[in-house]
């Protein structure tokens, strides 16, 4: 039996795929977005499966493990963010992992991964990575060697006077020592 | 200065910054995780968990097989590919499913197998060890740290590694 939410969550619109080449935890995922009210869930088993899917199904958010056979996680992110062609582009990726040490993170946010969900995956660990994706979404960024969501620790409100040159074309990397692992909340780097 | 794949002029470590449309807020803007109701979550996974042994039964299965010929000399071309493949499923997949423990032993499987040590006679013993562990583990159905139960299988475990350790 499936459990469904009492009250509409406001996911019921939402398509997501999830990539993973272990049916129990394919299964796992499905139960739980289906138990938090989202509308549509397709599967796949790898990298190269997923990048089809992408194509006929349109997902809203895809939920990629790392470890594959065939094309695994960060390859599968890799291809999707350096598609210029592609209009899938800009499709939030959450990274399942096992695995949280500090290259493995910097790997995957290198690709152009939007949010970590570290195993064993909870239910309200998973509620918040999608409730970051939408009320919380961070701009892309565009630089000789890299695509993808700003790796950059997002930037608090100020209301003082302009200090910085404008955003677009300056002549700041978006990658040096101000970014760093603090981007992503304490909670994405452990396990809950 | 360098070119961006849409053709665009960067200067040296330069960048251009990207807004795409938030879609995900047009269709979702409604959903606050604080809203869900997580009892009613836990209770839609209550029966993946209880059925967790029976699910996997078929991988607990392949994974003795695959030993059994890998031991006996007798192994099939696929057997270390699919032994190892089946450590890392256990090892990623088990704690989220309420057994930790089947994890934790599975990783020290994945670990061998990655590096490519299944077959050395001196960690014949370990192997089987941990092999054993998680047959238990799951006929047991032994959740979470599996208590004094579990503490038991943990410290067999160390002990076949001492051995294994010693006879290096």
């Amino acid at each position: 039996m499936r459990w469904q939410q009492t009250q509409p969550t406001g996911l019921e619109r939402l398509s997501v795929l999830v990539v993973d080449d272990s049916r129990s935890m394919r299964e796992l995922l499905s139960v739980l977005l289906f138990g938090l009210g989202v509308g549509s869930i397709a599967s796949a088993k790898d990298g190269f499966d997923a990048l089809h899917e992408l194509s006929h199904g349109k997902p809203d958010i895809v939920f990629v493990d790392w470890s594959m056979e065939g094309m695994d996680g960060l390859a599968f992110i890799h291809a999707v963010r350096s598609d210029a062609r592609s209009p899938f582009r800009h499709v939030p990726i959450v990274m399942i992992t096992g695995y949280a040490e500090r290259e493995r993170v910097t790997a995957a946010r290198d690709a152009g991964v939007n949010e970590f969900l570290a195993k064993p995956i909870s239910g309200k660990a998973l509620a918040a990575r999608i409730e970051n994706l939408i009320h919380r979404p961070r701009p892309f960024i565009r630089t000789a060697t890299y695509y993808g969501p700003d790796r950059r620790r997002k930037a608090e409100t100020y209301e003082g006077p302009e200090r910085r040159a404008p955003v677009a074309t300056a002549t700041r990397a978006d990658t040096g020592p101000a970014e760093d692992l603090e981007f992503f909340p304490a909670e994405t780097m452990e396990k809950p | 200065m360098r070119q961006s794949d849409t053709g665009m002029q960067l200067p040296p470590g330069g960048f251009e910054l990207v807004e795409p449309p938030n879609l995900l807020a047009s269709k979702a803007g409604a959903f606050r995780a604080k809203n869900v109701d997580h009892d009613r979550l836990d209770r839609s996974l209550a029966r993946l968990v209880r059925n967790y042994p029976e699910a996997v039964a078929e991988q607990r299965v392949a994974l003795r097989a695959a030993w059994n010929r890998i031991k006996n000399q007798e192994a099939l071309p696929d057997d270390l590919r699919r032994f190892g493949e089946i450590a890392h499923d256990f090892k990623g997949q088990a704690a989220s499913f309420g057994y930790p423990l089947v994890g934790h032993v599975a990783e020290t499987l994945s670990v061998i197998a990655k590096a490519g040590a299944v077959r050395r006679e001196r960690l014949k013993q370990l192997v089987e060890a941990h092999v054993s562990a998680i047959e238990q583990i799951l006929a047991a159905r032994i959740e979470g740290d599996g208590g004094a139960h579990g503490k038991a299988i943990v410290e067999g475990l160390r002990e076949a590694t001492r051995k294994a350790r010693e006879t290096a």
